[in-house]
């Protein structure tokens, strides 16, 4: 049973402090939910603890089983157990989804073990046929073409031959259309075991519906600021995040715009 | 270089070395002197099997012409094996009215010094050509490509591939003449340059005034994986007509972030994440060789080609 603690984070993207404070701990056997209004830093907090080069963690400290990840390579934290189905995977060309899905499980197993391939291709057909992925999946290239629905449910296939220690599931609803969310859902669910620890980032309840999470965590402005149970998201769902603001005295939660020149145009000036 | 057994082992292989055929194929006519070589590929009643031709380059001038007859279908796998000072080598792929013709060809070998190869496709009314090339030869190689499209609804479509490496500089110049109406090409070139290599390609695309309803695309993609190496591709199309369908571009560049940091998200180091992304670029051409054979050669001068990245 793996445990990731993330212990007073802050990060900043460019000039810009996203994550003011984060803290939480996640252990084996245990679903989380992170809801919150846009733009509170709910994927970026996913993000940075995979590794994303694009964020710079200012303080604080993401420990796997009491091990600092933070300097460690976006490879070298996959390969210690840490997983992100992304809202939005990349398109990569040319790369089979097959031969993709191999090398990362390969990767994932200690240097002296050998994959056997027909229980990995028998693996694989199993798991795409859970998801209803359809046939041919193996050989289609990388998410290119792939629909929305299908994009996250690749997501899923991944997940489950390479089986995570931690995984963060970010906004894996968003682009699902009823059935496959059940699909998703259903299949996430039959995962949850003492081995997997699991972050889902979502907006709204229907994923938790069929994802039952055991502590629901409210993000506003970078910070948790509320943590419960499920009783929260029915609360959200109705009342949306205004009875909270009020609670917290939070009045702005839109990003504070300033007025930037954009120079001058050339124009018509009149003859005298 | 010899010819590796890998390829010589195969029936259906016809060789030709010091400008002589010394293995033929029973549906194939032959006409050849010292420095042409005529081969007539002619309607066959049985055995559909690929046709490889084995080539080895010459330290003079040579000719070559494909002549495929009328309604045939025909698939060939062509392996020219180029010699350190191979001499200026001409290439004729000639397509008759109706053909359906694959060709799949790849140039190997080390030049020791400049070379020159001229590629010339003609496709009359119907005729299909589908021309797929690997050059993975090392060394300063020139190529002249030109396709022109005679007869209503010919259609070329190629497929090219090419790795650079040390100080390899390949200059290509693809033309395609749209010369009937209702003709379609499209040229997709996939380059990678590593080291100092520096690849240079020329494109044109012609629709003639008339050749209504014609389409001409051209597509190609680079990846530089040396600091010091060069990749420039300047596209043109030159249209003479208003109801057509055209197109170009071209994307140089290095490895795309987003693919490394998403293959890198499920445990793939940068070496390994990419190798794959390369492989996206070079299995289509692999795989176009239909022998298992064949594909493993490939394959191994891929990988010395890439330096064992």
């Amino acid at each position: 049973m793996s445990i990731l603690e993330i212990r007073d984070l802050y990060v900043a993207v460019e000039d810009k402090t996203i994550l003011k404070g984060v803290n939480l701990t996640v252990k084996g056997g245990e679903t989380h939910a992170i809801m919150g209004p846009n733009g509170t830093g709910k994927s970026t907090l996913a993000s940075v603890v995979m590794g994303h080069p694009k964020y710079t963690i200012l303080s604080g400290s993401i420990l796997l089983d009491g091990e600092d990840i933070t300097t460690l390579a976006v490879d070298e934290r996959s390969r210690k157990g840490i997983f992100l189905a992304m809202q939005a995977p990349i398109e990569v060309p040319g790369v089979t989804n097959f031969d993709f899905v191999k090398t990362a499980v390969q990767a994932h197993m200690p240097n002296d073990k050998k994959l056997r391939i027909g229980k990995f291709i028998l693996d694989f057909e199993s798991a795409a046929q859970d998801l209803q992925m359809g046939t041919g999946l193996a050989h289609r290239y990388l998410n290119e073409g792939f629909s929305g629905g299908e994009k996250k449910r690749n997501e899923i296939l991944q997940m489950k031959l390479i089986k995570p220690a931690i995984a963060f599931l970010d906004e894996i609803d968003s682009g699902l259309d009823v059935d496959a969310l059940r699909i998703v859902g259903e299949n996430v669910t039959a995962m949850k075991s003492n081995d997997l620890g699991m972050i889902l980032i979502t907006h709204y309840q229907r994923l938790l519906d069929y994802i039952e999470p055991d502590f629901v965590h409210i993000m506003i402005k970078g910070e948790i600021v509320k943590t419960g149970g499920k009783e929260l998201i029915t609360k959200i769902d109705v009342e949306g995040y205004d009875w909270l603001k009020a609670e917290l005295g939070v009045t702005e939660l839109e990003e504070i715009r300033k007025p930037v020149s954009l120079g001058t145009c050339a124009t018509k000036v009149p003859l005298k | 270089m010899k010819i590796p057994n890998l390829l010589i082992n195969e029936l259906d292989t016809l060789l030709i070395q010091k400008g002589k055929i010394t293995q033929t194929h029973a549906s194939i006519k032959s006409l050849l002197n010292e420095k042409f070589i005529r081969l007539k590929f002619n309607k066959r009643k049985t055995n559909h099997s690929p046709i490889n031709i084995i080539m080895m380059g010459q330290n003079h001038d040579m000719e070559l012409s494909l002549e495929f007859a009328k309604n045939i279908s025909e698939q060939i796998n062509f392996f020219l094996i180029a010699s350190p000072h191979m001499g200026p080598l001409k290439l004729s792929f000639l397509g008759k009215e109706n053909v359906n013709v694959e060709i799949t060809q790849m140039i190997i070998g080390r030049l020791k010094s400049p070379s020159h190869i001229e590629r010339k496709v003609s496709l009359a009314k119907n005729a299909l050509m589908k021309l797929t090339t690997a050059i993975l030869m090392d060394g300063m190689l020139t190529m002249n490509d030109s396709a022109v499209l005679l007869g209503e609804e010919a259609n070329f479509q190629s497929e090219l591939l090419v790795i650079g490496q040390h100080n390899d500089d390949i200059s290509i110049t693809q033309k395609v003449d749209h010369k009937a109406k209702k003709s379609y090409s499209t040229l997709n070139n996939s380059l990678v340059a590593n080291d100092q290599s520096h690849l240079k390609f020329d494109i044109y695309g012609t629709i003639d005034k008339y050749c209504a309803q014609s389409q001409c695309f051209q597509h190609s993609k680079g990846i530089l994986l040396g600091e010091k190496a060069w990749i420039e591709v300047d596209p043109k199309l030159i249209i003479n007509e208003f109801d057509v369908e055209a197109g170009h571009g071209a994307a140089v560049g290095q490895i795309n972030q987003d693919e490394l940091y998403y293959l890198s998200s499920r445990g793939l180091d940068e070496l390994l994440a990419k190798r794959l992304i390369i492989q996206g670029y070079t299995d289509p051409f692999v795989t176009a060789f239909p022998l298992i054979q064949h594909q493993k050669y490939i394959n191994q001068a891929i990988a010395r080609k890439m330096g064992g990245r």
